[in-house]
């Protein structure tokens, strides 16, 4: 599984096709991590849980 | 089986039909090109003296694309390379495929990196490349044209596009071309590459890194005034290479500046070891300033007050001599995750 942020998902999703994984688990959350709080990035990290629990339980 | 490219057919050559043609399919890098006619790419790789123009050279990521001779030399006719340039851009796409320049991490950081190609040797004189007077900046086809090709070579076949293949926040006028030679004749040590155990008539070296930083000095009569303003460019808190203990930085010392060196009889080893002594800053500052330290096991343990090298080995240093008349030198910081690499020039 591998997580990006929105401004990166155009080159996370290339670089996994590139490397043969098109279908690639991928977990978008918001942008910037660098120089938000702590709290925000919990915040972000808890909404995206249900995702995160999703591409590991499908097939 | 390698990739031996497209035959297309244009009906409009004139200048302006190429450009829109090759625009409209997001290749290039905004300015003018040659178009690659199959005559145009022969008379490239008949400088490969009968080497296989599909042998794969490196896979360059991030869309892994194999780079062979055939697609150097499409690249160089887009460039507006001359053929005699050739076996420097073979070897510098061998380069840009060895591990620990770690091109994909250069293509895919935020960085402004950029690969910086530095030509040693005899085809420096060969092929006209400039070592002197402005040879960083405009005005010689060799240097501008093989930097060009370079970067084609990313864009085209790395696919290091702005946004899909490289995330560089701000880009840099470096990504366009970047290249110099050796001032192997003004130097008073020996060659670059034979400093790093490459003993060869002709050799490259690819260094991933930011823009030359200037430093001068016009007043010094002795190394330690010249090498204390490197110093002081290298130990800043700005460069990517501040939290991270295996960064390179190339120096490149103007003649004047190497020669005025030199007369007190020291040594590039000298010159590093200096640099490595007096480019510091506390090692709290770096500890108060970054959350996240790529530094050796030994930076770690040292107090807040111990003055930490901008660098964790004298050998991270990387002095050659490039340049003309006057008192100027310049500092290249690397990217940090990267390491350079010197080849010997093999077509």
């Amino acid at each position: 599984m591998v997580f990006t942020t929105t401004k990166f998902e155009l080159l996370t999703n290339k670089v996994a096709a590139s490397f043969g994984l098109p279908d690639a688990r991928i977990v978008t959350v918001d942008h910037p991590l660098g120089g938000t709080d702590r709290a925000t990035i919990e915040r972000w990290a808890d909404a995206a849980v249900d995702t995160v629990v999703a591409l590991l339980t499908s097939g | 089986m390698a990739d031996k490219g497209e035959l297309l057919e244009i009906v409009d050559a004139s200048p302006e039909a190429v450009m829109d043609y090759f625009d409209d399919r997001g290749w290039g890098d905004g300015l003018p090109l040659v178009p690659p006619t199959v005559e145009r790419v022969e008379a490239m790789l008949a400088a490969c003296g009968g080497a296989d123009p599909d042998e794969v050279l490196s896979v360059l990521p991030p869309r892994f694309g194999e780079c062979t001779r055939r697609m150097v030399a499409i690249n160089a006719v887009l460039a507006g390379c001359r053929p005699d340039v050739m076996p420097v851009l073979v070897t510098a796409a061998r380069a840009l495929g060895h591990p620990e320049l770690n091109l994909r991490g250069v293509n895919a950081t935020t960085h402004p990196v950029a690969p910086l190609l530095i030509v040693h040797g005899d085809i420096a004189t060969s092929a006209g490349y400039n070592s002197g007077l402005g040879a960083f900046g405009p005005g010689n086809r060799a240097n501008a044209t093989t930097g060009r090709a370079v970067r084609f070579l990313l864009l085209h076949v790395a696919g290091a596009r702005p946004g899909p293949g490289d995330a560089s926040t701000q880009g840099q006028p470096a990504k366009y071309s970047y290249c110099v030679a050796e001032n192997t004749a003004a130097s008073p040590w020996e060659s670059y590459p034979r400093s790093v155990g490459v003993d060869a008539p002709s050799a490259i070296t690819l260094h991933c890194g930011e823009n030359p930083h200037n430093f001068h000095d016009m007043e010094a009569d002795h190394p330690g005034p010249i090498l204390e303003k490197a110093a002081s460019v290298m130990a800043t808190l700005g460069v990517n290479n501040a939290p991270i203990g295996q960064g390179e930085y190339f120096v490149g010392l103007g003649p004047e500046h190497a020669a005025t060196i030199a007369s007190h009889n020291w040594t590039r080893r000298d010159v590093q070891s200096y640099l490595y002594e007096r480019a510091r800053l506390p090692a709290g500052l770096y500890r108060k300033q970054f959350g996240s330290l790529a530094w050796f096991p030994w930076m770690h343990e040292v107090p807040d007050d111990h003055l930490m090298p901008a660098t964790g080995h004298p050998d991270h240093f990387k002095i050659f001599v490039v340049g003309g008349a006057g008192k100027h030198s310049c500092v290249v910081p690397s990217w940090g995750m990267t390491k350079s690499v010197t080849l010997a020039v093999a077509p």
